[in-house]
């Protein structure tokens, strides 16, 4: 695949991923280069890939996991603060429903792990296969994941509504 | 209750309405990843150092090979007094020779013995017929002594 027809197919959606991710849409522009980057270095690879949307947002997990595994190395300790509320507020129009602004407030909320699922699941369209693939796990566990996350969405939005 | 409940959260955030990357940023990620790639070339790193490792080995092993055998050719030709070694039956006699004799064989001796070898044939015909002829004699000698002791 081209590189030109990869940013047509997946481009805006890796960003969205990235900003979400890393809850900076300067540090997602940076990180989407370098994937761009690195996927046109293994150009040779794309002979033996079956799901490309898998392979291209693993290798995009993989390159925004090294990027923040640099800035933990920059600041000596063994966290990185993510700005959720600003990648969504960079990815996600304001929505005009109150509840819809409660959920999404409610998404910057939730533990990374469980974000991350239901980001690809409902924003990206992803199958639990898929991603169990791209985040390394068993099918059951992205389920579980995404259940308690929703589980979670749902509860803040009964409680605050 | 609870499925309706999540499918309406699900729904939610389907919803969402989505921003459009920046703008520009399409050819900056485009314009970077060719440059990436026309300065990367086709071998990956580990690639090339793969290469250059089994080239350096190979150099290695048949330099070793050239000299093992050139030492080898020398000291052959040293045993065998600079002649070429041939392979015959003879030449097999001249080794077990020189293998029991060790340094005391010179080249003129083995030389001797190989044109010796090549002559084989005839001489085991003759020591075969004296062989035979002396225990005719010794035979007869002896019956000969028998009868004169009767």
């Amino acid at each position: 695949m081209k590189p030109d027809e990869l940013y047509d197919r997946y481009g805006e959606k890796m960003y969205h991923y990235l900003a979400l991710r890393l809850g900076s849409p300067e540090d997602a522009e940076d990180v989407l280069q370098e994937t761009f980057c690195r996927l046109a270095r293994y150009e040779v690879r794309w002979a033996f890939v079956r799901h490309p949307r898998a392979y291209i947002f693993k290798v995009l997990r993989n390159e925004a996991n090294r990027h923040l595994a640099r800035r933990i190395k920059q600041r000596a300790g063994d966290q990185v603060d993510i700005d959720e509320a600003r990648g969504l507020a960079s990815v996600i129009e304001a929505p005009a429903d109150a509840d819809a602004g409660l959920i999404v407030r409610a998404l910057g909320e939730l533990p990374d792990e469980q974000r991350e699922v239901i980001v690809l699941k409902v924003l990206q369209d992803f199958s639990f296969k898929e991603i169990a693939a791209v985040c390394g796990l068993s099918i059951n566990t992205a389920a579980s994941r995404y259940r308690y996350g929703i589980e979670k969405l749902r509860s803040s939005m009964e409680g605050k509504v | 209750m609870k499925g309706n409940g999540d499918r309406k959260v699900e729904d939610m955030l389907r919803s969402a309405e989505l921003k459009p990357a920046p703008p520009g940023l399409r050819e900056r990620v485009l314009e970077a990843a060719v440059k990436h790639k026309e300065e990367a070339g086709w071998m990956t790193p580990l690639l090339r150092w793969c290469l250059a490792g089994c080239a350096v080995a190979l150099s290695v092993i048949f330099i070793a090979d050239g000299l093992v055998a050139r030492t080898q050719r020398d000291r052959l030709q040293a045993f065998f007094g600079g002649s070429r070694p041939a392979r015959n039956p003879a030449d097999d006699n001249s080794r077990v020779l020189a293998e029991v004799c060790g340094e005391s064989v010179s080249g003129k001796m083995l030389a001797q013995n190989e044109l010796a070898g090549a002559q084989k044939p005839k001489a085991n015909e003759l020591r075969r017929e004296n062989m035979i002829r002396e225990l005719l004699k010794e035979d007869f000698d002896g019956s000969e002594s028998t009868k004169n002791s009767h």
